[in-house]
């Protein structure tokens, strides 16, 4: 057959895709195996956790118009688990595993990786919250919470697409069922935390002999540059200012007012209200306090600096 | 071996990406850690390697007509083996690096030494052409991610790709004096600019060197002419 005929083109590139496709299959044939065992490694941890000493295998014989379940896992003789993935607030998104008893009831919710805001969408992952998915079926679904709606919401997305594969592999018909919403419990916060993550300073101290006044400053919510997030540092972020007054002899908050207020108008600022602020009014390093929803991040920037001024008026740091 | 090249050169001043900016795509995209740098290097000498062995192997039974799509299903071929290969073994890399293996098929690089080079010369030419040309873009993305981590993270570490185990972790810069910016797209355009101004003002001396000597040997050769002239007339 000559080079330049027109069969003799076709039958090169036949042959050569037929070779190609050959030394796919084989590859494919050996990898596979070895690709499979690292995804089920890579989550088995968090498997095991949910079913200690689990016998467990890939499920792949599902539909799921959701696109949230990223893998399926038989739990031999126990339940299946899920592995989902959504966005919340971050969009990035988040993964997570759901896993059902065989009875249908929740057997585990475990976050896997997660960055949703702290003290908002990441209480969705705490206690309280995962406490309350542990108690549910395959025929409820999760609470919306609020505050963290969100977040709540795209794990009820995970969770109901879970249920409904689960339920279709279990002859089980589902439910559709609306979702709550719920109020968040207040967070307390005690004031002989070390608040760390509000980088608190001290840059004043001035006493009359039987009260000190503590001039603070502690980081808050806002950054000054949001475009510079990604590399924000402990400088790019707004920060509150207040002068807070102490009672040297009982060691309690005789007073506390706001010089200056970066963080969110609209959420922050119910943090700083008259009586928000009244309520540090009184307290010593042995109390705590709850932080007002929707501005748990401002109030623990004014509990931060309560907390240093009493620490430092504990340490004898009284001024002039 | 038909004709001898000089690896300083090949590596420096004929780099396919700072000399001849071939392949930038992936060479700003992935050099953000040293990790990745020499998992993509490393990728990329296994797919030249074999592609310009294939390709100067199958070039002489290949018409004119169907050369690019004979090349393109060998390369292709190639790098799918190597990204399942890699995600089998090393899938902490394959999903660091992620769409970019599979963007290998695409690489400049890889069809341009099996067009230009390849499908004219000999096996053994084109396997040490696909070697070196392999590890020219090896140099030039460690190169990048060298500095990228050093100057952006202030640390230079290294994992190995097959168990996850730390093989060094160095500080090299203290902590606060990092310039973040290194490992954002600006910081690798900005690295990316600077070794290729490099490159060409070292290419540039080269040459005005060469063309200082050429002409020196002229003015020599002219001379002796001369002298040999002016001998014979006396």
């Amino acid at each position: 057959m000559k080079k330049e005929t027109t069969a003799y083109k076709v039958v090169l590139l036949s042959v050569l895709c037929a070779i190609c496709g050959f030394v796919l299959s084989f590859v494919n044939q050996i990898t596979a195996p070895k690709i499979e065992a690292a995804a089920l490694a890579q989550v088995n941890a968090s498997l095991e956790e949910i079913y200690p000493n689990g016998s467990f295998e890939v499920f792949e014989d599902f539909e799921d118009e959701s696109k949230t379940i990223q893998d399926a896992y038989l739990a031999k003789g126990q339940g299946m688990v899920f592995k989902l993935k959504v966005t919340g607030y971050n969009a990035d998104g988040f993964t997570f595993l759901v896993a059902f008893n065989n009875d249908g009831s929740v057997q585990g919710f475990v976050p896997l990786q997660q960055n949703e805001t702290a003290g908002f969408g990441e209480r969705c992952f705490q206690e309280e919250y995962v406490n309350s998915v542990l108690a549910l079926t395959s025929n409820d679904s999760v609470d919306v919470l609020s505050g963290a709606t969100l977040t709540s919401s795209a794990i009820q997305e995970g969770f109901d697409a879970a249920r409904r594969v689960f339920n279709d592999f279990n002859g089980i018909e589902t439910k559709e069922v609306e979702a709550k919403v719920v109020e968040a419990k207040a967070v307390s916060v005690n004031l002989s935390d070390a608040f760390e993550e509000n980088g608190v300073t001290v840059e004043e101290v001035s006493n009359d002999g039987s009260v000190a006044v503590y001039h603070c400053t502690a980081k808050g919510f806002g950054l000054i540059d949001p475009n510079g997030m990604a590399s924000a540092t402990e400088h790019d972020y707004a920060r509150n200012v207040a002068n807070i007054t102490v009672d040297l002899e009982t060691m309690r908050v005789s007073g506390i007012e706001l010089e200056s207020f970066g963080d969110t108008e609209g959420f922050g600022d119910k943090a700083v209200s008259v009586e928000a602020l009244a309520s540090f009014v009184g307290t010593s390093l042995e109390d705590s306090i709850d932080c007002v929803a929707k501005a748990t991040y401002t109030s623990k920037s004014i509990a931060s600096m309560v907390h240093a001024s009493l620490e430092y008026a504990k340490n004898g740091g009284i001024g002039e | 071996m038909s004709e001898k090249r000089k690896l300083s050169d090949e590596l420096i001043f004929n780099n396919p990406v700072f000399g001849m900016y071939l392949g930038i795509c992936s060479v700003l995209a992935i050099t953000n850690n040293i990790n990745n740098a020499l998992g993509m290097g490393v990728s990329v000498i296994v797919v030249l390697v074999l592609s310009n062995i294939l390709v100067s192997l199958v070039a002489p039974i290949t018409p004119e007509e169907i050369h690019i799509p004979v090349y393109i299903i060998i390369i292709a071929t190639l790098v799918t083996v190597v990204g399942m290969v890699m995600h089998a073994y090393a899938p902490e890399l394959y999903s660091a690096l992620g769409t970019f293996i599979d963007l290998i098929v695409v690489n400049c690089i890889i069809l341009g030494r099996a067009e230009a080079y390849a499908c004219k010369h000999n096996v053994l030419d084109s396997l040490v052409d696909g070697l070196i040309m392999g590890l020219a873009y090896t140099v030039a993305v460690f190169m990048m991610a060298l500095i990228r981590q050093v100057l952006g993270t202030g640390c230079l570490s290294l994992t190995n790709p097959f168990n996850g185990v730390e093989v060094f972790d160095l500080r090299l810069i203290p902590a606060g004096f990092e310039i973040p910016m290194f490992t954002s797209q600006t910081g690798s355009f900005l690295t990316f600019a600077m070794l290729a101004a490099w490159v060409a003002n070292k290419k540039n001396i080269a040459e005005e060197l060469a063309a200082k000597k050429e002409r020196e040997e002229k003015i020599a050769k002219a001379k002796a002419l001369k002298e040999a002239q002016a001998k014979g007339a006396k």
